[in-house]
C-alpha cells in the first residue's frame, strides 16, 4: 500500500505543501499524547526534506523564504489524508552529503542537500513558560478600559503604588508603617498592603487622578477588601473620594449594624449623609467583600450601591439612591485608600462612563477567582487568556469536575491542575497547532461504551510485551487539595493489599470547588485507578501494511480510546491509549499505542445488554471437579445471582476460569445459598475448584465518576 | 456512595427489606426496674444496609393495673450486633440512651398510654447483621405495669 504524506507549513499567511517527492527520509514519524511512563509530552514531528538549495535553512540570505521562516513556523504531517500531529517547527538543521558539489559548467550535481525538520507540540512552548499568571482581580480589570487603576499588588519594596492605566500617576504611599504585599487579600487577588499599627483613621494614601477631557457625566468606581481580623475599633471606613465640586464619597464596611455604606459629605464638609444597608449574613468580620458603585454628575444624581461577598452567588440586594434635589456630585478628582490594621484592601479602579458595566459577572467571578468553575471551562479560559483562541475541546466543558479558586501559579500549572482535577486528557489536536482537551465524560460516553477489540495475533504486530511490575501501582493514595485538606483511600486486603504487600503510596493533587465532599470519593476514584492487578502492556503495534484493513481506524484512533485484546491470554485485556506514534515511509506505515491497563473503562450503563450488576462475597460452597457442572454458590446478605430466565446465560468467572451460567435457583438458607447449571471452561482454563474459592462476574462493570 | 471505579454490585443501592416482629401477649404485674424483655422476647435480625443507618421503632401499650401511687414505665428498643437476638455489643439502648427510642408512661393507677417511637441508628456496618428487641421496666413505684401489644420495627435508610 503506498502511503500519501504531505508536511505543510505555514509562512506568508498561508499553508505551503512540502509534498512526497520533497521528503528524503525513508521514514517520517509523528507522536502525540502522553509518553509510555505517563508523564505528558508535545506532539512531535521527525522528518528530512531534500532541498539542494538549502532553501529550507531559515539562516540562508538567498532563500526565498528568508525571513518567512524559522522557529515556531506551524507544521503539519498528513498521512493519506489524515493529520497525525502538528506544532511547530523546533529545529531545522541544513546538511549535505560529505560528497555534495553543486552542478557546475560542463558537471552535474553530485551527492546531495537536506534540511532536518523537528516540529514540537504547542505545549512544549507552553509548559516552558515560568512566569506566574496575573491574578485574575488584575486581568479582569485590565481587561477592559478604565479611568485610573491600582492593583495594589506592588513589590515590598515598592516606592509608589502603580496606576495600570498608561500615562496616569502612581499613587504614593502617605503613611509610615503601610506594608506592601503583606496581606492574603480575596481569593482573586495577590497579595495586598496591610497597616502596622493602628491609628484613628487607619493606614490611607492616595492620588491625584489625570482628569479625561471632556470630564465624565457618569463614573463607577470599584475596590476589594479583606475586612477578616481587622481593627474596626477606631474606624470602618475603606475608601474616600474628593470630587470636583467639593463632594467626599466614602465608603465603610462596619463590624456593627451599619453594614455596607456609602456616605457623602457636602462641600461645606460638616453633614455626612448616609446610605447603605445592614450586611445581615455578609459580615466584613469574616469575609472579602467587592464593592462596586455608580454615580451621575447633574443635578438629577444618583447612586447605585452594590457588594458581593466571597463565594456568594451573585450581588447582594441592590440599593440605588436618589438624594437630595440640587446636589451635584460632581466627578472624582483625588482619592485615598484606607487600611485598617489587620485587614487588607486593593483594586481600587475608576471607570469613565457607564461602560463597561462593573455590575456584571467578569469582575465577581475574578474577585471569587472563578471558585466553582468547571476545569474544562477554566481550561479553555486560561488558554485564551494566554492568547491561543482554537482550543479543541470534545464533550460540554461545562461537564466537568467543578475546580475550587484559580490560585496563582503559571500556566503550565494551572493547566495541568484542570486535566488532573478532572482526570481529563490533555494532549493537541492532530491537524492543527491548538492544545486539545477531551472530557472525561466524553470518554465514558463515546471511547469507553464501544472499545476497539483487536484479535491476537491476527490484529498485533510485535512487540506485544506483557509485564508484572509494580509501575503505576499504589495501595495508598492520598488526594491533597491544593493549598488545602486531605483525603486517603488504602486497599487493606486482597493480594495487592496493604497487608499483603507493604504499603505502596501515591500523591494526586486537586483543586475542587468542594473538598470535604469530594476529596474522599476521588481518593477512592485514584485508588482504584492506581490498583489494577495483572500485568502491564506498555505498546499495542499496528502494522498498517500487514493489516491494511485497521490502517484507518488505527489513524482516527485518538488518545484516550480503550483497546480490548482477545486471544493473548485467556481473558480479554482493556488497555487504555496514552499516546501514539506513527512511523511512515511510502510503502510501509506502523502505528504504536502506548497503553496502560484500564479495566475500570469497562463502565455500566443501566439497562445495557452487555453490563450486568456483580455479586458481593460469592463462594464456592462446595468443592467442584475440573467438570463438574453443578455448582453450589453461597453469596453475602442482600445478594444473589439473577434467576430470570430472560437473564441467561451469563458469564461468571472462579480462578480464572470462565463458566457460562445457564441456570441458577432462588437463594435460600442463611447463606444465600444458589445452585448454578454451567457450562465449564468457556475461556479455555480448565480446573478443579476448592470450598470458598471466589466468585464473580467474569467482566464486571464499573462506576463512571 | 461509590466512587468511581468501583464494581457495580447487585445491592449498590438497594435496601434490604424492612422487618418487624409484633406479639400480643399480656405481660403482667411488672415492678422491676429492668431492662427485661419479658417473655415471649420481642426481637428481629436485620442486615444493615450500605448507608449504615436503620430506623429502629418500638411500640406498645402500658398501663398501670396494680398498687398504688404513679408508675414511671418504659418500653424501648435494644440494638446490638450480630444475629443473636438479645446479644452481641449494644449500639443503640433505648432504655437508658437520652435521646433513645421509647415509649414512656408516668401516670396513676388504671391510667396508660398506647405509642410508638423511633430513632435513626447510625455506624452501623453494611452488610453485617444486627439484632434489635423490645426492653421494659418500672422505675421507682410500688404499682405494677402491664406491657402488652409489643412490637419492634428496623427500617433500612438510604
Amino acid at each position: 500500500m503506498k502511503h500519501v504524506i504531505t508536511l505543510s507549513l505555514w509562512w506568508a499567511g498561508a499553508w505551503h505543501v512540502i509534498d512526497q517527492a520533497t521528503i528524503m527520509s525513508d521514514t517520517v514519524s509523528a507522536t502525540r499524547g502522553y509518553a509510555p511512563d505517563g508523564n505528558p509530552r508535545p506532539a512531535s514531528i521527525t522528518c528530512r526534506i531534500h532541498d539542494d538549495a538549502w532553501r529550507f535553512d531559515p539562516d540562508n540570505e538567498a532563500s526565498d523564504l528568508f525571513g518567512l521562516i524559522g522557529p515556531r513556523t506551524p507544521a503539519v504531517l498528513v498521512v493519506d489524508g489524515t493529520a497525525d500531529a502538528a506544532g511547530e517547527v523546533s529545529a531545522w538543521s541544513p546538511g549535505q552529503s560529505i560528497d555534495y558539489r553543486p552542478a557546475a559548467a560542463g558537471t552535474g550535481q553530485r551527492g546531495w542537500r537536506w534540511v532536518d525538520l523537528v516540529v514540537s507540540g504547542v505545549t512544549r512552548r507552553i509548559g516552558s513558560w515560568p512566569l506566574r499568571l496575573e491574578a485574575p482581580m488584575r486581568r479582569a480589570n485590565l481587561g477592559t478600559a478604565s479611568w485610573a487603576y491600582y492593583p495594589c499588588e506592588d513589590e515590598p519594596g515598592a516606592s509608589v503604588i502603580a496606576d495600570l492605566v498608561p500615562g496616569n500617576k502612581p499613587a504614593s504611599p502617605v503613611t509610615t508603617g503601610l506594608k506592601l504585599a503583606a496581606h492574603a487579600g480575596p481569593l482573586g487577588s495577590d497579595l495586598l498592603p496591610e497597616a502596622a499599627k493602628v491609628i484613628p483613621d487607619g493606614l490611607k494614601w492616595g492620588a491625584p487622578l489625570v482628569i479625561p477631557q471632556p470630564p465624565p457625566t457618569v463614573w463607577q468606581v470599584s475596590v476589594a477588601i479583606n475586612g477578616v481580623g481587622a481593627d474596626y475599633s477606631s474606624s470602618s471606613r475603606w475608601w474616600r473620594i474628593y470630587t470636583s465640586t467639593g463632594y467626599m464619597v466614602t465608603l465603610y464596611a462596619n463590624n456593627a449594624s451599619g453594614g455596607y455604606q456609602v456616605g457623602i459629605t457636602e462641600p461645606e464638609g460638616v453633614t455626612e449623609y448616609l446610605w447603605g444597608q445592614p450586611f445581615g449574613t455578609d459580615n466584613p468580620m469574616t469575609t472579602s467583600v467587592l464593592f462596586v458603585a455608580r454615580f451621575t454628575v447633574g443635578a438629577t444624581t444618583m447612586g447605585r450601591f452594590r457588594w458581593a461577598t466571597q463565594g456568594a452567588a451573585g450581588w447582594a440586594t441592590p440599593a440605588d439612591y436618589p438624594w437630595p434635589a440640587g446636589w451635584n456630585i460632581g466627578y472624582p478628582v483625588r482619592w485615598e485608600g484606607h487600611v485598617l490594621p489587620g485587614g487588607g484592601a486593593g483594586h481600587y479602579r475608576f471607570v469613565a462612563g457607564s461602560t463597561p458595566d462593573l455590575v456584571d459577572d467578569t469582575l465577581r467571578l475574578a474577585f471569587d477567582a472563578y471558585g466553582g468553575e468547571p476545569a474544562g471551562v477554566r481550561f479553555t479560559r486560561l488558554l485564551n487568556q494566554a492568547g491561543f483562541t482554537d482550543v479543541g475541546f470534545q464533550c460540554d466543558p461545562a461537564l466537568t469536575q467543578l475546580m475550587g479558586p484559580q490560585l496563582a501559579d503559571s500556566l503550565p500549572e494551572l493547566l495541568k491542575e484542570c486535566a488532573v482535577t478532572d482526570d481529563a486528557v490533555s494532549t493537541e489536536l492532530r491537524g492543527q497547532v491548538a492544545p486539545f482537551y477531551r472530557t472525561r465524560t466524553y470518554l465514558y460516553e463515546n471511547e469507553y461504551l464501544s472499545p476497539w477489540v483487536l484479535q491476537y495475533p491476527r490484529d498485533i504486530s510485535p512487540p506485544f510485551d506483557k509485564i508484572t511490575d509494580d509501575i503505576e501501582f499504589s495501595n495508598v493514595v492520598r488526594v491533597k487539595q491544593r493549598g488545602g485538606s486531605e483525603a486517603f483511600a488504602q486497599q487493606t486486603t486482597g493480594p495487592y493489599g496493604t497487608a499483603e504487600v507493604g504499603e505502596e503510596q501515591a500523591d494526586v493533587e486537586v483543586n475542587v470547588s468542594q473538598p470535604a465532599t469530594d476529596l474522599p470519593t476521588l481518593a477512592r476514584y485514584w485508588l482504584n485507578r492506581r490498583m489494577v492487578p495483572g500485568a502491564r502492556y506498555p505498546q499495542v503495534t499496528i502494522d498498517c501494511e500487514r493489516n491494511p484493513e485497521l490502517a484507518t481506524r488505527a489513524a482516527q484512533t485518538e488518545v484516550g480510546a480503550l483497546l480490548q485484546i482477545v486471544g493473548f491470554r485467556p481473558t480479554p485485556v482493556l488497555l487504555r491509549v496514552i499516546g501514539v506514534t506513527a512511523v511512515t515511509g511510502t510503502h510501509r506505515r506502523k502505528v504504536t499505542f502506548a497503553t496502560q491497563p484500564f479495566p475500570m473503562g469497562r463502565i455500566g450503563r443501566y439497562d445495557g445488554a452487555a453490563y450486568r450488576y456483580d455479586v458481593r462475597g460469592c463462594t464456592l460452597a462446595a468443592a467442584v471437579t475440573a467438570a463438574a457442572t453443578t455448582w453450589q454458590l453461597d453469596t453475602a446478605p442482600l445478594e444473589s445471582w439473577t434467576t430470570k430466565p430472560a437473564s441467561f446465560p451469563y458469564v461468571i468467572a472462579c480462578e480464572g476460569e470462565w463458566l457460562r451460567v445457564t441456570g441458577m435457583t432462588a437463594p435460600s438458607g442463611a447463606t444465600n445459598r444458589q445452585v448454578a447449571t454451567v457450562v465449564r471452561s468457556v475461556n479455555g482454563v480448565t480446573k478443579a475448584h476448592g470450598v470458598g474459592a471466589a466468585v464473580s462476574l467474569a467482566e464486571p462493570t464499573y462506576y463512571a465518576r | 456512595m461509590p466512587a468511581g471505579g468501583d464494581i457495580i454490585y447487585a445491592s449498590d443501592g438497594t435496601l434490604p427489606a424492612a422487618v418487624q416482629v409484633a406479639d400480643g401477649t399480656n405481660l403482667t404485674g411488672i415492678n422491676v426496674a429492668g431492662p427485661i424483655t419479658g417473655s415471649p422476647v420481642v426481637g428481629v435480625v436485620f442486615t444493615a444496609p450500605p448507608s449504615g443507618r436503620v430506623r429502629a421503632a418500638v411500640t406498645g401499650t402500658l398501663a398501670a393495673t396494680a398498687g398504688t401511687g404513679q408508675i414511671n414505665g418504659l418500653l424501648a428498643v435494644q440494638v446490638r450486633t450480630g444475629a443473636v437476638i438479645g446479644a452481641g455489643t449494644l449500639v443503640h439502648d433505648g432504655f437508658a440512651a437520652d435521646p433513645g427510642a421509647r415509649v414512656v408512661f408516668i401516670g396513676p393507677i388504671n391510667g396508660g398510654v398506647c405509642g410508638s417511637a423511633a430513632m435513626m441508628v447510625s455506624g452501623l456496618t453494611p452488610g453485617a447483621q444486627y439484632n434489635a428487641q423490645t426492653v421494659h421496666g418500672v422505675l421507682g413505684t410500688s404499682a405494677a405495669m402491664t406491657v402488652y401489644n409489643r412490637a419492634v420495627t428496623v427500617d433500612p435508610l438510604p
